[in-house]
């Protein structure tokens, strides 16, 4: 139960700091996390913000950086996130299925049955499977065994102006090479907020969904 | 030991050595020695995992998403192009990285050939060229075929369709998926785009380093400087291609230790080049690259051919893809060129050439035999052993054994030594098609010398044939 408050504390303390970080970059979308290289359209971004499509806040948490990422794509089910330098997120449900751009990327995952105990706040074991290319090029398959536990109503401060209240869920993974821990702040069957674990060279990424 | 002092100019003082090493938390470990009391020495070592590279790959904008198709007209695709919807597409292709040369539509299918300008992996390319399309032709175009390119060479063929990239871009085992779909063939079996070449011209600058070892007087030499070159192809296949180094800085023309060989000297006189010239033409030479037939590849070059020898050269290779072996032939007529580095040539000339082959061991283990005469008119082989990791970090040995004697060799017997080569992108996880790395023999000796040319065949189309193309499928989704 302690260590359930302690990881309660951190994710509202991540989400405050984050909120604070991105505060003067929202009309900018944010900072960039790429120099210019081939696969950087700018305009296709500013193009997106312009038609105020839909916009995520994602928090590096180990390396503390912060941006706001548009709604690029949207295809069977999954979102598909960019910062204005393309670097990509991919959700399904609010839950990351896919990243690009950020060199240890979760290459594909299937979420099926832990998204499906998460959303109905239902406590289960469930398997869910990370693809990612390792340091020679090859794909290598991950499966976890998770612990989905629901939490009760947790109220949220994201900023001094935004607040977010509804039902907190953990999901505990377990994995010979490495077990992770993943939040989720839903209200209305959606999740309004996320910590979730993409890989052991990115650590954790923070979401706040703002629509 | 008076003796030995007396000879080797030793400065004997005290009778004790000291040394101590410092370890980095980055494993690196730093020793610094006290010799006799007249000597310091400075050593520094490392140790390195090619399969975990100091910075992980995919540090890079991402993929273009797969589209459902534009709303164009068929009409503006077939039976030719519309110039604006081609200029659209090629946009948004060079915006990935990628230059396109060609685009035909034959019914519901695009024929595409492209040249890959960024990426490390050849399927990193097919996988952001067929999202373009997916994006940027109508709905109604199904398959794609896209051709990768090599010096104006069509290398391989990928057949996607469309509907396999929508049902995979997400799936958990997509890039296998994915490439277990795809039709991978030798470009050459088809029928390309009819060519719409347009003349394409290069030219850039940058620092070089040429380092030289173990000279007894200074084990370590170099020159450091700047070099342009140019490429330009006025037609398809063909290239003109120079370049013109200028020493800044180094101490290779402080060597003097004339070469005692008793063969031609070929490469023993390396010293005087450098000693010669600060400003040369490392290599300036024509070249015609094309495929005579099915898992053939041909290449002829005229010019200066290296830094030491010029002339006329002709190469084929029979490399049949999905296939462990190959098969390579070429031969050349070199001569000797001025010490100066600039246009002129020396009296002695040679035909040299080698007939190759090329087995691939599995594990990343590489096989390599070259039979034939020398630059010093010797014959023998060449036995080649390379471990190449998928991630394109390479390293390996060689051995030259000829008709040289020992003694006519002279030291070190026969030509040997190692070779490393890693691509850049290992060392900085961003996409580069570069490699840096060296070659390094104990010493430079006549005997077992062959030409320094660019553009070998092998090399040259293995990261887009078939077997390599395999090997890093992975990229595809990248």
């Amino acid at each position: 139960m302690r260590t359930r408050a302690r990881t309660s504390m951190a994710f509202l303390a991540a989400l405050t700091l984050s909120a604070c970080a991105v505060g003067g970059h929202v009309s900018t979308m944010g900072q960039t996390f790429l120099p210019e290289m081939p696969g950087v359209d700018r305009q296709a971004a500013q193009r997106l913000i312009d038609a105020e499509a839909p916009r995520i806040q994602v928090t590096l948490v180990d390396r503390g950086t912060t941006s706001l990422l548009v709604k690029d794509a949207e295809r069977q089910g999954v979102s598909r996130w960019r910062t204005i330098d393309n670097t990509q997120i991919f959700t399904r449900d609010g839950i990351v299925v896919g990243t690009r751009g950020l060199s240890f990327d979760l290459m594909s995952a299937d979420t099926g049955d832990a998204a499906a105990a998460i959303l109905a706040r239902r406590a289960a074991r469930v398997v869910r499977f990370h693809t990612y290319l390792d340091g020679d090029d090859q794909t290598r398959i991950q499966s976890y065994v998770c612990d989905i536990v629901p939490e009760g109503q947790q109220d949220i401060h994201v900023s001094e102006s935004l607040a977010l209240s509804g039902s907190m869920v953990r999901e505990t993974c377990y994995n010979p090479r490495g077990d992770h821990e993943n939040l989720y702040l839903l209200r209305d069957g959606h999740i309004l907020a996320t910590v979730q674990f993409i890989s052991r060279g990115i650590g954790s990424l923070q979401i706040v969904f703002f629509s | 030991m008076n003796n030995e002092v007396n000879y080797l100019g030793y400065d004997y003082r005290i009778p004790i050595n000291v040394g101590a090493q410092y370890r980095f938390a980055h494993g690196g470990t730093l020793g610094v020695s006290l010799l006799s009391g007249s000597m310091i020495g400075v050593s520094y070592s490392f140790t390195l995992d090619p399969k975990n590279p100091p910075s992980h790959s995919g540090r890079e904008p991402g993929p273009p998403a797969i589209g459902a198709g534009s709303t164009d007209s068929l009409q503006a695709w077939t039976p030719k192009v519309d110039p604006v919807h081609r200029a659209r597409l090629d946009a948004a292709l060079r915006n990935q990285g990628i230059a396109m040369s060609g685009i035909e539509v034959r019914d519901n299918v695009a024929v595409v050939d492209i040249y890959n300008m960024s990426w490390p992996a050849a399927a990193q390319a097919y996988g952001r060229t067929a999202a373009v399309l997916s994006m940027q032709l109508p709905h109604e175009i199904s398959t794609f075929k896209i051709r990768t390119h090599e010096r104006g060479m069509p290398i391989t063929q990928v057949t996607l369709r469309r509907s396999d990239l929508e049902d995979l871009e997400y799936a958990l085992d997509g890039s296998w998926q994915s490439y277990a779909r795809a039709g991978i063939f030798d470009a050459a079996l088809s029928p390309g785009v009819s060519p719409l070449w347009q003349q394409s011209a290069d030219l850039w600058v940058a620092p070089y380093v040429t380092p030289f070892f173990f000279d007894p007087d200074n084990p370590v030499r170099a020159d450091a400087g700047i070099t342009v070159a140019a490429d330009w192809s006025p037609f398809l296949g063909g290239y003109l291609s120079g370049a013109v180094n200028k020493k800044l800085v180094g101490n290779l023309d402080q060597a003097d230790r004339p070469s005692n060989s008793v063969l031609p000297h070929v490469r023993s006189d390396a010293w005087l080049y450098a000693k010669e010239s600060d400003f040369y033409l490392p290599y300036l030479t024509a070249s015609y690259f094309w495929r005579p037939g099915e898992d053939l590849y041909a290449r002829a070059s005229a010019g200066l051919l290296e830094r030491m020898f010029g002339g006329v050269s002709g190469e084929m290779l029979w490399a049949p893809p999905g296939e462990k072996f190959s098969f390579g032939m070429d031969l050349s007529y070199a001569k000797q060129r001025d010490f100066d580095g600039l246009l002129g040539f020396q009296d002695y000339d040679v035909v040299t050439g080698f007939l190759s082959g090329y087995y691939d061991f599995g594990g990343g283990f590489l096989g390599q035999v070259d039979v034939g005469r020398y630059l010093a008119k010797d014959w023998g082989a060449t036995f080649t052993v390379t471990r190449r990791f998928n991630n394109g970090f390479e390293f390996g040995a060689f051995a030259t054994l000829t008709d040289v004697s020992s003694d006519d060799f002279g030291e070190g017997a026969f030509d040997k030594g190692i070779m490393l080569s890693i691509p850049i992108s290992w060392f900085t996880g961003k996409p580069s098609r570069d490699h840096t790395g060296f070659l390094l023999r104990p010493i430079l000796r006549d005997g077992g010398a062959q030409l320094i040319e660019r553009d070998r065949l092998y090399p040259l189309t293995r990261p887009d044939r078939q077997e390599e193309l395999a090997s890093r499928w992975g990229q595809f989704w990248r």
